[in-house]
């Protein structure tokens, strides 16, 4: 469903991204992982387009987002994506933060948005938060909300950068199961994520990232017996 | 007893000079009227100005903007900012005085329109980067949030943006109203009969400019002390509504 191909991405003079190329098929939970600064944020980034690419394609349901004509946000209706800071918007209560884009884009009436987002509230125990601002919300909150405002796009594939980095140790718990359920469902995803046991439990790919290239792309059991020496101590740093 | 006398004497004189020259400056040959038109085209100027700084304010803002943030309309950034530069990097009055005597040279125009335009063209400039700044206040993964939902660059800016901005924008808004009200003085000097005007109008028919050039300031300042505190009050609503 997603192809990503020959993909590159400079700032500057500063190659982040060299010739990356890894398809994703329906289904798939796929963990990318990797030293921090090594790109995954901006490769995931480049996928819905939030940053454009330097050169290469991303194919999406057979559609070219580099092609000029694609319209972008009819595809980005289709690719969730959850940030690490959560980016609710803080104007907005937590209902409104969750309806906004389906009302707007005119994809539910308001009623029915609403009664969707309460359903999808009660799932995570925060329907007596629907009134409340952002502010008032515990990270963890923020974070679940925020996966439930990408939940309610019924989006095909959904993105995550490092979703629990932002959050205190107590509270990485909640939005892990959370996570966990989506996949359970057989949504497709993409997790950046450091949580190395979780990785290991959900995911059935890795991709692991070094310096701007895939070094590994195969399976999650592979990846954590793999006697490749960057990965060995890519593991052994992490797990200290 | 003399020396009290002649205090109370000096005191009352005084006091009928003042009277004297009240009635003089503004009741005498119905003066106040100067008053009166001054206050009212002063008020018109910064009024449609500000209406038209703020219309291409908006404008300018919202192209140097989608170029900061995407990349997108690179030569309207470029003219916008050349434009916002020389508008900055020049006094008023001679921004004035070119739109007077060189662009509607011999055109006959109502030159109180002259002057709304004038001040207009020259309030834009300041109001787009009041604008600027406020849109750049926001956090950046607001713009990124509202796009990956699959809103267009347009429904970000209206829904998630802009009403996070206001409260940065309206307060500085509001202030630049208060600089362009005192800066539309300037006009006295092309023959515009605002305030400053109809204030140097009635002293060259009294003589006698301490008066009316008081009143004037004592009118400007009601303006301005009046506007700055709406302004603060704005300010602290502002602040309070929910975030
Ligand atoms: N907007 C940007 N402008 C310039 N450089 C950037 C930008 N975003 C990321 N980078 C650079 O790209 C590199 C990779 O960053 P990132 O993708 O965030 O890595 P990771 O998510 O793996 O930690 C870093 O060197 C970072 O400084
Ligand atoms: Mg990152």
């Amino acid at each position: 469903m997603l192809e990503v191909k020959n993909l590159k991405k400079c700032f500057g003079n500063n190659v982040v991204l060299k010739d990356i190329n890894f398809k994703v098929n329906k289904g798939d939970i796929i963990s990318i992982v990797g030293p921090s600064g090594s790109g995954k944020s901006t490769l995931l980034r480049c996928i819905n387009m939030i940053e454009k690419p330097s050169g290469g394609n991303i194919i999406f349901e057979e559609k070219s987002l580099m092609d000029k004509n694609t319209n972008l946000s009819l595809i980005r209706e289709k690719i969730g994506m959850v940030f690490q800071q959560f980016n609710l918007f803080p104007h907005l209560t937590v209902l409104d933060n969750i309806t906004l884009a389906p009302i707007k884009l005119k994809l539910m009436s308001e009623d029915i948005a609403k009664k969707k987002a309460i359903e999808l509230l009660k799932t995570i125990d925060l329907k007596d938060k629907a009134d409340e601002y952002p502010n008032s919300l515990s990270g963890g909150q923020k974070q679940r909300v925020a996966i439930i405002r990408t939940l309610i796009m019924e989006p095909d594939i959904i993105l995550f950068d490092e979703p629990t980095s932002a959050l205190d140790p107590e509270m990485v718990g909640e939005v892990l199961e959370l996570i966990k359920k989506v996949a359970d469902t057989g949504k497709t995803m993409i997790i950046v994520s450091h949580e190395m046991n979780f990785v290991k439990k959900i995911a059935n790919r890795i991709l692991f990232l070094d310096e701007g290239k895939i070094m590994f792309d195969g399976k999650t059991k592979d990846f954590f017996n793999s006697d490749n020496e960057r990965i060995k101590e890519f593991l052994s740093k992490i797990n200290k | 007893m003399n020396t009290y006398m002649r205090f109370f004497d000096k005191i009352f004189t005084f006091f009928k000079s003042i009277g004297e020259s009240f009635y003089d400056s503004v009741i005498y040959d119905n003066r106040y009227e100067f008053i009166l038109k001054g206050l009212f085209h002063t008020i018109i100027i910064a009024f449609f100005a500000v209406i038209i700084g703020i219309i291409i304010g908006i404008i300018i803002a919202l192209i140097r903007h989608n170029y900061d943030t995407n990349g997108k309309m690179r030569i309207g950034n470029k003219v916008s900012t050349i434009y916002v530069n020389i508008i900055r990097g020049t006094p008023v009055l001679l921004q004035l005085m070119i739109i007077y005597y060189v662009i509607f040279k011999s055109v006959n125009v109502n030159i109180v329109i002259v002057g709304i335009l004038a001040f207009g063209l020259n309030s834009a400039a300041y109001v787009s980067e009041i604008i600027r700044s406020g849109l750049i206040s926001v956090d950046k993964g607001q713009m990124e949030a509202g796009l990956a939902l699959g809103l267009s660059y347009g429904k970000v800016m209206r829904y998630i943006i802009l009403p996070q901005a206001i409260r940065n924008i309206l307060p500085a808004l509001g202030n630049e109203f208060i600089t362009l009200l005192k800066e539309t003085s300037a006009g006295a000097y092309i023959g515009i009969l605002e305030l400053t005007k109809a204030s140097d109008i009635i002293a060259s028919r009294t003589y006698d400019y301490f008066f009316p050039l008081i009143i004037t300031a004592f009118i400007y300042l009601i303006m301005t002390l009046g506007l700055s505190k709406l302004v603060n009050v704005m300010e602290r609503r502002l602040s309070n509504a929910r975030s």
